[in-house]
C-alpha cells in the first residue's frame, strides 16, 4: 500500500516539475523583455522551490499507517 | 508611454523598432484571478477549521495530512495563477515602425503569430461596449486591411480610442511614396496626444 502511495506521489511530483519547466520555458523564450523575464522566473522558482520542499517534507512526515488504520480500520 | 529599447520579439527585423506594446486591459486578468482568490480563501478557511477542531480535541483528519493537502492545493493554485498570467501576458500586440504583430497565446501549447504591414491598413475603428468597459475605458480596435486577412482585432485593450488615433497618425506619417518616416518622427507622431 505504501508503495502505491509513493508511486502516486511520484507521478504528482513529476507533474509539478513538468508545470514548472513549462512556465519557465514560456517566460524565458517568449518574454519581450529579458530583464522582466529574469525577475519573474526568479520569483517563480524561489516560491515554487519552497512550496515543493514543504510538500515533500509534509508527505514524508505523514504517519500513513495511522491514517490508513483510521480510515480503513486496518494497517498498511 | 514606456521606452521599448530593451524589448525584442522573435522575428523582429534589424531595422525594425518597437513603437508600442499593448496587452489586454488589467480588468480581464482581475476577473480570472478572482477564482484564484476564492480558492485561496476557501483553503485558508479549511485550514483554520481543521486547526480549531484539532485544538478542541475533535480530530477529523491527521493535522500533518491536512497541512499536506493544503500545501498541495496551494501549489495547484500557484501554478494555475501562473497559467492565467501566461495567457494574459503573452497575448500581445506589438506596433513597430513597419507593421503590427499580433502574438496570441490561445492555449497552453497553442501560440499564434500574425502580422500586418502598415501600408496594408485601410481603416481603423474602435469599439467600447458595455458598462464596465465604458467606465474603465477598454475595448477593441479593429484594423481593416487590404491583405488576405481582411481585419485585425485588438481585443479588450486599454484606451482603444487613443490607440486607434495613434495608429491613424502612424499611417499618415508615412511619406506619399509609402516610405517609412525616420523612427524618431514615427515615435513622436505615435505619442502625440
Amino acid at each position: 500500500m505504501a508503495s502505491i502511495i509513493f508511486a502516486f506521489y511520484g507521478v504528482l511530483f513529476l507533474g509539478y516539475l513538468f508545470a514548472t519547466l513549462f512556465i519557465v520555458f514560456h517566460f524565458s523564450r517568449y518574454s519581450l523583455s529579458k530583464t522582466g523575464a529574469s525577475a519573474i522566473i526568479t520569483l517563480f522558482l524561489v516560491t515554487t522551490g519552497a512550496l515543493l520542499l514543504a510538500n515533500v517534507s509534509l508527505f514524508l512526515a505523514i504517519p500513513w499507517n495511522t491514517v490508513f488504520a483510521s480510515v480503513f480500520n486496518t494497517s498498511l | 508611454m514606456s521606452n521599448y529599447e530593451s524589448c525584442h520579439f522573435k522575428g523582429q527585423r534589424d531595422d525594425e523598432v518597437i513603437i508600442h506594446i499593448i496587452h489586454r486591459h488589467w480588468f480581464n486578468i482581475l476577473v480570472q484571478f478572482f477564482g484564484v482568490a476564492v480558492a485561496l480563501l476557501a483553503l485558508l478557511l479549511g485550514m483554520a477549521t481543521v486547526q480549531t477542531l484539532a485544538a478542541q480535541g475533535n480530530i477529523i483528519i491527521d493535522p500533518t495530512l491536512a497541512y499536506f493537502l493544503g500545501n498541495t492545493i496551494l501549489i495547484f493554485v500557484w501554478f494555475f495563477g501562473f497559467f492565467i498570467w501566461i495567457d494574459y501576458w503573452f497575448d500581445v500586440w506589438i506596433i513597430t515602425n513597419q507593421r503590427i504583430v499580433n502574438i496570441e497565446q490561445k492555449a497552453l501549447f497553442v501560440r499564434e503569430i500574425s502580422e500586418l504591414h502598415l501600408d496594408k491598413v485601410q481603416d481603423v475603428t474602435s469599439e467600447i461596449t458595455g458598462l464596465i468597459p465604458s467606465i474603465l475605458n477598454y475595448g477593441d480596435v479593429v484594423v481593416q486591411t487590404a491583405g488576405e486577412q481582411d481585419y485585425f482585432r485588438f481585443r479588450r485593450i486599454p484606451d482603444p480610442n487613443g490607440i486607434k488615433d495613434a495608429i491613424m497618425r502612424l499611417i499618415q506619417a508615412r511619406t506619399p511614396q509609402g516610405d517609412l518616416a525616420p523612427t524618431d518622427t514615427i515615435k513622436a507622431v505615435f505619442r502625440k496626444p
